[in-house]
């Protein structure tokens, strides 16, 4: 006798003879074979049982004893304890509950098919294989007859084989046959076997063939209340996996464990040798199924598939079908092969094969032929019409040695069961992928925008650089996108050409391929059929194909291209191009996908706007700067001449009289005119923010002075001797220059002083004094200091009265027309000498003093 | 009966207010030119003006409402809502509003030219014989209308 190790089978049950269902008389043993077939001939039957009469008493008590025993029972094996209380019943020393194999035909001629052992009871500690039987046996003619069958000397009974080592071992003499149905309409029978020459007669057959009545009812009710159990553990297990997650979505180790568990309790209940679930991770590895979980504690021949492998499991998840098959070892006989193929169109089984060796290697001690059938269940794991996994069992190590069409349903509840499970992780996982996409999204087109910002401050934004990394960020945003572009509009020519682009496939053909692409045009024909891009640019919508093998718009330029998103890039309202994201992997784009390309075109529209108008205005702007400085130059030189003839006209007169004064009028209108001139060139200038040195001469004290005392009493002129403001320069401090080297541009420094001289007789109070002043200052500075009494600044409008165009209330009430840019102008011009303005105001009284401050080259 | 021909200006610049003044006196007969330079020294004697109208009043538009002084006169609300840039215009509008200097000529001589004014005149009460001359180096046609307006009044 032959014995399996302990792991692999249940306690009672040790491995019979053959396993096959077919070619039973090439593969049995010719002397050694445990149960050689018997003939079915008529003549074999001794006896035919008729139903005798038992006690009423007796009989209820068995039936109330068998009923009860079934409902006591939690497993499957419970079955067996069912027989025990039938076989009691009946005084039976052992009992035997066949089915009949899948696939059997019993109208055929002759008719086809095995009887397995569903469930067997053998008094005391026996142990018996389970094991397969032909239709010709006695119990096959019972089936077929319908009627049980009685052998009442199994010794000298023809048609039993002497050499069966089954009566040997249980020591039967005569046992009778009793055919039933199964709740499934499956034919099967109860054999009762005694050890003792005393066949069943009478009453005891009539008891035998009663209870044999309530049999499949009574088995259907303990599959159902396991099946029942199954369900309602694995529906615990999965509310308790939900109640106590801590994270959302919780980490894969995590659901690992749970769904283990699971697979765990479906292997127990369906005592296969192998129970395993794959599962596709959507977010981390789409259109990979892999191994999560398995019973199976050998070496794996496949851990993950694909739906387009050579394998068994791979057929189920991309037929999202289920599949049972009786035995993986018939994928060697070709008989068989077509059979499957017939019922499982396209499947395949490499693995199959593979795990086949593995069982062999496990059953290693049990020769060829004698192996059991090596059956399979797989379901796959669904929702909606997604296919999120599988699960699927192998060999069965108990009786009837195969997965019945109940197991394959049970399955697919179980399946049902995890796939929601499942599911909301999944939805859980993708919710936080999409989180991070958007994250991912905001984050890189704020960095965008800071490097536009920066372009455009520059004055030019850099288009393939920007378009560039937004082609990075849709890459790294959009799972799965993998092949990228953004094809612009030549509008006068109606053409699309690639402007940037970014993918393996755009590498494949190395730079010259992609330089190569870059270079294709494509016109934009509105006509049918159009192309993507044209579709885009006509229609102003998004396109996006998931399937693009039925696409008639797709021309195949791509091949390996599986799905496609066009957006518009808009700028303003007009269409420049397309932004195309392609993907050549197994999953779908996620449903993000879309609003993040259509964002992202927006985005590079304004960017192409921001670009293009900056553009424009800087035109423009230098433009307007270079006519504002040519206006001004225009202007200056005539007045420069005007000035030199007046000052030499006024060097021929008297120092006083009326053609004097006018003459002084003159030449103070001319410097007024000359400051507006200059003071247009320097407005323009420092449209480009800045004011730049034309010279760098040094100042000497004499030029200082007499400069000074000449734009003063200008200033006094311009005013109106009327007002009474008088002037006072104070030339002490101004010979430090004598000393200290102060280098300068002359006309911006006369532009400054004339601006703060400016300020300071307008705003002088009647009858009041300006005194101008200057000299080193303790922190070696060189200044020349102008103080007025009059309308003085307020400590808060000192910073505001450098800037552009801010004049004070009081400013305009007092002085009249004014553009506000004198001490603005003034400031840049002491910014360009690396100098300072300061602006002190005094609190104690109406004075304010305006310092320009210059550094000193050097000291002499 | 006066012996001369008052001519009142109101001109805010001294230079151009002298050269006006020495312009008319020099070169239209009997004329004598009185000179106000700022917005509220119009407003302080604009009661003596309406006692005593001039025969034509030469009226600057843009107008600094005062010279700088310790003692600024506060701005009515008009001056600080409508600016300088309106100034003439507003003395133009209380002088008619008094019948007894609603008929005095008025010459708005401005650098401002005929769009820019009548912008600025868009919301303001002008009667019909205000008339606008714009600033020029050449005084012929300021002084052109002055001798017609003069004329006209006699």
């Amino acid at each position: 006798m032959r014995v399996l190790p302990s792991w692999i089978l249940p306690p009672r049950i040790v491995p019979s003879s053959s396993w096959r269902v077919r070619g039973l008389a090439k593969r049995w043993p010719a002397a050694g074979g445990l149960y050689p077939s018997i003939n079915f001939s008529g003549r074999s039957i001794i006896g035919i049982m008729h139903q005798g009469r038992a006690t009423e008493a007796s009989s209820s008590a068995h039936v109330t004893e068998l009923v009860s025993t079934a409902l006591r029972q939690e497993k499957l094996a419970g079955i067996c304890e069912m027989l025990r209380s039938i076989a009691q019943s009946c005084d039976a020393d052992t009992c035997l509950l066949w089915r009949l194999a899948p696939g059997s035909d019993l109208k055929a001629q002759p008719p086809e098919g095995r009887l397995f052992v569903l469930a067997q009871w053998l008094k005391g500690d026996k142990l018996w294989a389970s094991h397969n039987l032909s239709l010709n046996s006695v119990t096959g003619r019972g089936i077929i007859a319908g009627k049980p069958q009685c052998v009442l000397d199994i010794e000298r009974d023809p048609h039993v084989a002497r050499t069966d080592t089954f009566f040997e071992r249980t020591g039967a003499k005569t046992f009778c046959t009793v055919p039933i149905t199964f709740v499934d309409e499956q034919k099967g029978a109860i054999n009762f076997y005694r050890n003792t020459p005393r066949p069943f007669r009478g009453q005891e057959l009539a008891e035998a063939n009663r209870l044999a009545a309530l049999v499949p009812s009574l088995y259907q009710t303990i599959r159902d209340k396991v099946s029942s159990a199954l369900l309602s553990s694995v529906s615990g297990i999965l509310q308790t996996a939900e109640r106590t997650a801590v994270d959302c979505p919780p980490p894969k180790d995590s659901m690992r464990e749970v769904v283990q568990t699971i697979c765990s309790l479906v292997g127990e209940t369906f005592q296969s040798l192998e129970t395993s679930i794959f599962f596709e991770d959507r977010v981390a590895l789409p259109g990979e199924y892999e191994l999560v979980a398995t019973t199976w504690d050998g070496p794996f021949p496949k851990k993950s598939y694909t739906k387009e492998d050579p394998a068994i499991t791979a057929w189920i998840l991309a037929n999202a079908r289920p599949v049972k098959l009786f035995n993986l070892a018939d994928f060697h006989d070709e008989r068989e092969v077509s059979k499957i193929r017939k019922e499982y169109e396209g499947l395949t089984w490499s693995d199959s094969l593979e795990f086949e060796r593995v069982v062999r290697q496990r059953f290693g001690q049990i020769e060829e032929g004698w192996l059991p059938p090596l059956s399979f269940v797989g379901a796959p794991i669904l929702m909606g019409n997604t296919v999120l996994g599988a699960i699927r069992c192998c060999t069965a190590v108990r009786p009837p040695h195969y997965f019945a069409d109940g197991e394959l349903r049970l399955l697919e509840l179980v399946a049902a069961q995890i796939a929601q499970y499942w599911s909301h992780w999944i939805t859980r996982r993708e919710a936080e992928e999409e989180n991070r996409s958007w994250r991912t999204f905001v984050r890189r087109v704020s960095e965008m925008n800071h490097a536009v910002q920066k372009d455009l401050t520059g004055g030019e934004l850099n288009e393939v650089r920007i378009f560039g990394e937004a082609l990075e960020l849709a890459e790294s945003a959009i799972r799965g996108a993998d092949i990228l572009d953004i094809r612009l509009l030549d509008e006068p020519k109606q053409e699309l050409y690639y402007f940037a682009t970014r993918g393996a496939e755009w590498e494949a053909g190395g730079p010259g391929q992609s330089a190569a692409r870059k270079a294709v045009r494509y016109p934009v024909d509105y006509g049918s059929p159009a192309s993507i891009g044209a579709q885009v640019v006509g229609s102003g919508r998004t396109y996006m194909a998931t399937d693009l093998t039925t696409d008639p718009l797709f021309h195949g330029r791509f091949p390996r291209t599986k799905r496609f998103i066009a957006v518009p890039v808009r700028s303003r309202d007009k269409i420049i191009g397309v932004l195309d994201i392609r993907g050549t992997g197994p999953s779908d784009f996620a449903k993000h996908a879309v609003p993040i390309a259509e964002l992202l075109g927006q985005q590079l529209g304004l960017y192409n706007y921001l670009g293009s108008t900056i553009l424009e205005l800087r035109r423009t702007q230098k433009e307007q700067t270079e006519t504002y400085q040519d206006l001004g130059h225009q202007l200056k030189s005539p007045i420069f001449q005007a000035q030199a003839r007046i000052q030499s006209v006024l060097r021929s007169l008297p120092s006083d009289g009326p053609m004097t004064a006018n003459f002084n009028a003159i030449r103070g209108l001319l410097g007024k005119a000359k400051r507006v001139a200059m003071g247009i060139r320097l407005f323009a200038q420092l449209a480009g923010k800045r004011v730049e040195l034309s010279q760098s001469v040094p100042l000497r004290a004499d030029d200082l002075i007499k400069t000074l005392i000449q734009y003063a009493s200008d200033h006094r002129m311009l005013l109106g001797t009327e007002r009474g403001v008088t002037f006072h320069v104070d030339p002490k401090g101004f010979e430090a220059l004598r000393k200290n080297e102060v280098r300068l541009d002359y006309d911006l420094l006369e532009q400054a002083v004339n601006n703060v001289l400016d300020n300071a007789f307008k705003y002088s109070f009647p009858k009041t004094t300006v005194r101008i002043g200057g000299g080193i200052t303790s922190t070696g500075w060189f200044h020349i200091s102008v103080i007025n009494e009059g309308i003085r600044l307020r400590a808060s409008e000192i910073d505001k009265s450098k800037e552009r165009g801010w004049r004070s209330e009081d400013a305009e009430a007092t002085t009249g027309e004014g553009s506000g840019l004198g001490l603005w102008i003034v400031d840049h011009i002491m910014k360009a000498h690396k100098g300072e303005l300061v602006v002190v105001p005094t609190t104690a009284s109406n004075l304010t003093e305006v310092k320009l401050l210059f550094p000193v080259a050097r000291s002499v | 009966m006066k012996d001369s021909i008052e001519i009142l200006s109101v001109e805010d610049d001294p230079l151009q207010a002298e050269w006006i003044r020495q312009t008319i006196e020099d070169r239209v007969a009997g004329t004598r030119v009185q000179q106000i330079s700022t917005e509220s020294e119009f407003v302080a004697k604009l009661s003596e003006i309406i006692a005593n109208p001039p025969a034509l009043i030469l009226m600057d538009v843009m107008l600094r409402w005062a010279d700088p002084s310790p003692n600024i006169p506060e701005r009515p609300a008009d001056v600080k809502n409508g600016g300088m840039q309106r100034a003439g215009l507003r003395c133009q509008v209380r002088l008619a509003a008094d019948p007894a200097t609603y008929g005095i000529p008025v010459i708005l001589y401005t650098v401002l030219q005929n769009g820019e004014l009548n912008q600025l005149k868009a919301s303001a009460l002008m009667p019909a014989h205000v008339v606008h001359i714009q600033k020029d180096s050449d005084p012929s046609d300021l002084l052109r209308e002055i001798r017609r307006l003069i004329r006209a009044g006699n």
